[in-house]
């Protein structure tokens, strides 16, 4: 093995960059459920005809179409959460990459 | 060729001093985009394949739980197990793989790297068995809502998981140009362990839903 080699794999060890992809995904998944937690009470039910539907449907229904939407949303604020992320660690271009890849 | 051309590139950027990873040093610029772009473009990539099964996936739960309907549990078949442990594995070949090409292990990273693409090719041909098998059973694409659910969650899994499979490939045979071989190796793991996990949360949809 090279020494350039060896010593790229010391610099960017497996584990330090599994932790830091697992504490960023972590991040995002909590900053999700915060939100998503809050969010309950948004009005949002702008179309009459859903809105007859949805009531129409019985309990079970309702909270079907309400896992629904939460399944939907936990996804969308992880990514909103890690793009802000993204865009937050690399606010300085002239910083020096603390990324694997440069 | 590989372990050699990363070799050499990091050797060209300096990589000791770790100033630039591929961006070349003193030989000039081999590889004139930054190499983060690719993992950031790939991360993009693998988020709106997330927002895809996640629509699904809701879709599922609402459609199981909308009150009188014509739900029914479907039985999964028994080869999607072994599928699944195929699937896991090329996940681990895949990782050893891409510690060999660091490592400056060329043969090793090439002889898992092709394991990889094979077990993931017999993935497939186990999605495939199963297909079958629903079908012996009479559970076509439009028997149930649940049948219907499973042919499509399993077919676009099944073509990322090609998608994939041609990835592997095209490096087997062809490096990359503007690519390092560690990024491309690694954005490749990125998109393959996705799709394991992305298989196992469908399992359990499956498995804990009917």
């Amino acid at each position: 093995m090279s020494i350039g080699v060896r010593r790229q794999i010391e610099r960017f060890p497996t584990k330090t960059v599994l932790t830091g992809f697992l504490a960023g995904a972590g991040f995002a998944i909590l900053c999700a459920l915060g939100v998503a937690s809050i969010a309950s009470h948004a009005a949002a039910q702008g179309c009459a005809q859903c809105y007859q539907a949805a009531a129409a449907s019985g309990v079970a229904g309702r909270a079907a179409l309400r896992h629904g939407i939460f399944i939907l949303l936990v996804p969308a604020i992880s990514l909103f959460c890690a793009i802000l992320s993204l865009i937050y660690r690399r606010r300085n271009p002239a910083r020096p990459a603390v990324s694997r890849f440069p | 060729m590989l372990a050699s051309t990363i070799a050499e590139s990091i050797g060209r950027s300096g990589g000791a001093n770790g100033e630039c990873f591929g961006r070349g040093g003193g030989g000039g610029p081999k590889y004139p985009t930054p190499q983060r772009v690719y993992v950031t473009g790939m991360l993009i990539a693998l988020g709106g394949i997330l927002m895809f099964f996640s629509a699904f996936v809701s879709a599922w739960v609402v459609r199981r739980g909308l009150p009188n309907t014509d739900w029914q549990p479907i039985p999964l078949p028994h080869i999607l197990w072994l599928n699944t442990v195929l699937l896991a594995a090329s996940g681990m070949t895949l990782a050893y793989s891409r510690r060999c090409l660091l490592m400056g292990r060329e043969a090793d990273h090439r002889h898992w790297w092709d394991l990889t693409a094979i077990l993931g090719i017999g993935f497939l041909a186990g999605q495939l068995v199963a297909w079958r098998q629903m079908v012996a059973e009479g559970l076509f694409l439009a028997t149930t809502p649940g049948a219907s659910f499973f042919y499509v969650f399993t077919a676009a899994h099944a073509l990322h998981v090609l998608g994939g499979i041609a990835a592997l490939l095209v490096l087997t045979f062809r490096l990359p140009r503007r690519l390092t071989p560690e990024t491309a190796s690694y954005v490749v793991a990125l998109y393959w362990h996705f799709l394991t996990a992305l298989w196992l949360l469908i399992l359990a949809v499956f498995l804990l839903g009917g």
